[in-house]
């Protein structure tokens, strides 16, 4: 069942690449970042549901809501950097990949670690905040992917 | 994780997969401009949602 889930979470991501490959840096800058974002409305949506039936408490949702304010501050800041970028006329990869980096650095925490007092809580939140880290760690394998120039 | 768990978090990523797969396909028929508009109103939206849910 584990060596499942693992190849499922290893193939996953690849198929997703695959399929939604973009042109070139900037492209798959947006296109990363628009993931991130969807990810996180995902996690917000369930955050909101789950404290209505009282199966958030407060701490735990404030942990949570500053995670995920986080990366939503930190999406800004790469998707208006890679904008910037690209206004500059920049094609090359390094310069995206680099603000990529900076990115998924600046979200270092890992949200599969976070304590929930439900059960039902835990396993809701693992899935859709695993997938907001997913989305994260996408972004720079997509601008790597992208077509153009290295430099 | 008992195996209960590692399928219910299967399906759950599963499903986002799927989710995710959907809106590649939708993001095809976008303009750069337009794909940047759909995600920062995403993240605009989701700030208020947090912040909201904050001063609940």
């Amino acid at each position: 069942m584990a060596r499942r889930l693992l190849r499922m979470l290893v193939v996953l991501p690849l198929v997703l690449l695959l399929v939604g490959c973009p042109s070139d840096p900037y492209r798959a800058s947006l296109s990363g970042s628009a993931k991130v974002a969807d990810a996180v409305h995902e996690a917000v949506t369930a955050e909101i549901d789950y404290y209505g039936m009282g199966k958030v408490t407060d701490e735990e949702k404030a942990v949570v809501a500053g995670y995920l304010n986080a990366v939503t501050d930190a999406n800004m800041r790469f998707r208006h950097g890679a904008t910037d970028l690209h206004n500059q006329g920049v094609v090359g990869k390094a310069a995206y990949l680099a603000l990529a980096q900076v990115f998924v650095d600046s979200v270092p925490t890992d949200p599969l670690a976070f304590g929930y007092k439900n059960p039902d809580t835990q396993k809701k939140f693992n899935t859709v905040l695993g997938a907001v880290k997913a989305a994260i760690n996408l972004v720079s394998l997509t601008v790597s992917n992208a077509k153009g120039a290295t430099q | 994780m008992t195996p209960e768990e590692y399928l219910s978090f299967g399906f759950g990523l599963l499903n986002l997969g799927i989710d995710f797969i959907k809106r590649i396909k939708a993001e095809h028929g976008m303009t750069d401009e337009q794909l940047f508009a759909h995600a920062e109103n995403q993240d605009l939206a989701n700030k208020e949602d947090i912040m909201r849910l904050l001063a609940l």
